[in-house]
């Protein structure tokens, strides 16, 4: 998860905008990783058997994390920026190994006076360009 | 609506059931495992200097992190249902920050058929020691109806 890409700032987003296509792999030493971080120990990740091992299912959170940071790896939020919302949709199992695709676009970009709110609506997809997630991102930006 | 599939951590799918409670435990040492696995090093949630002489005064955990704990519940709660149709519509209210105790509670709100299927409408918060709310919203999702 430690794409370098030049970021976009905010001044630059018309509504519509769409970013770069981003891609990961959910693999097994990425979703150990997350697991732990989240102090996750269900059965249905971790196998009764062997505790060290996983299920083969993907934390579906796993998946909207990493696009949110594949996201912010290419928005330039100002300092003060706060992510006030956040909306998901699961649609689909995902399992380990998957190769994600996510789609950003800019549904929202509204200034009025100090008020400053962006929004971007996230479109996550699996290896067969099957919709796995969807998601809605809000921003509060200092102005 | 008596005769629904049983799921894991209810007793009952009913309006006002509560959900398996959760509490965690904030610290820096959970924030920076949470950044390394998330890949997200903004430094106001891993650079304590940076953090202090920022606006909220501190270091805050990860928006994610928290919301991650309250997927955990639904999880506990309906099982792989929670992983294929649920959805989650929240806002961050209050960061949460090194030392807080995050409770993480919800229950049921209403049952609405669709087809022969039920969509579970939940409320859920994520509150800290003091009684102020981090994160507030709703969450559901579809479970085949026996």
């Amino acid at each position: 998860m430690t794409n370098e890409h030049s970021k976009v700032q905010c001044d630059q987003l018309d509504t519509g905008y769409e970013f770069p296509p981003a891609n990961y792999n959910l693999d097994a030493e990425i979703i150990s990783k997350y697991l732990e971080a989240v102090e996750e120990s269900s059965s249905l990740y971790w196998r009764s058997d062997n505790p060290r091992a996983l299920t083969g299912l993907v934390p579906q959170m796993a998946i909207t994390t990493y696009a949110m940071t594949m996201l912010l790896q290419r928005l330039s939020l100002p300092p003060g920026s706060i992510h006030v919302t956040q909306e998901i949709e699961f649609l689909k199992v995902i399992e380990v190994g998957t190769k994600i695709t996510c789609q950003a676009k800019v549904s929202q970009n509204w200034k009025r006076g100090k008020f400053h709110l962006l929004t971007i609506d996230l479109s996550i997809l699996d290896q067969n360009k099957e919709l796995a997630q969807i998601d809605k991102v809000g921003f509060i930006l200092p102005s | 609506m008596s005769e629904t599939k049983q799921v894991p951590g209810l007793t009952a799918i009913e309006k006002g059931e509560s959900l398996p409670q959760l509490v965690k435990n904030i610290t820096q040492e959970k924030i920076n495992l949470y950044a390394q696995a998330s890949g997200d090093f903004n430094p106001i949630h891993v650079d304590e200097d940076f953090a202090r002489k920022s606006p909220l005064g501190g270091t805050v955990a990860h928006g994610m992190l928290i919301l991650s704990y309250l997927s955990q519940m639904m999880t506990i709660a309906f099982g792989q249902s929670w992983l294929s149709t649920g959805k989650l519509n929240v806002r961050f209210k209050e960061p949460a920050r090194p030392g807080d105790v995050i409770t993480v509670s919800g229950n049921i709100k209403n049952i609405e058929q669709e087809g022969n299927e039920i969509r579970v409408n939940c409320n859920v918060l994520c509150q800290n020691q003091k009684g102020e709310v981090v994160i507030t919203g709703e969450s559901s999702l579809r479970l085949l109806h026996r």
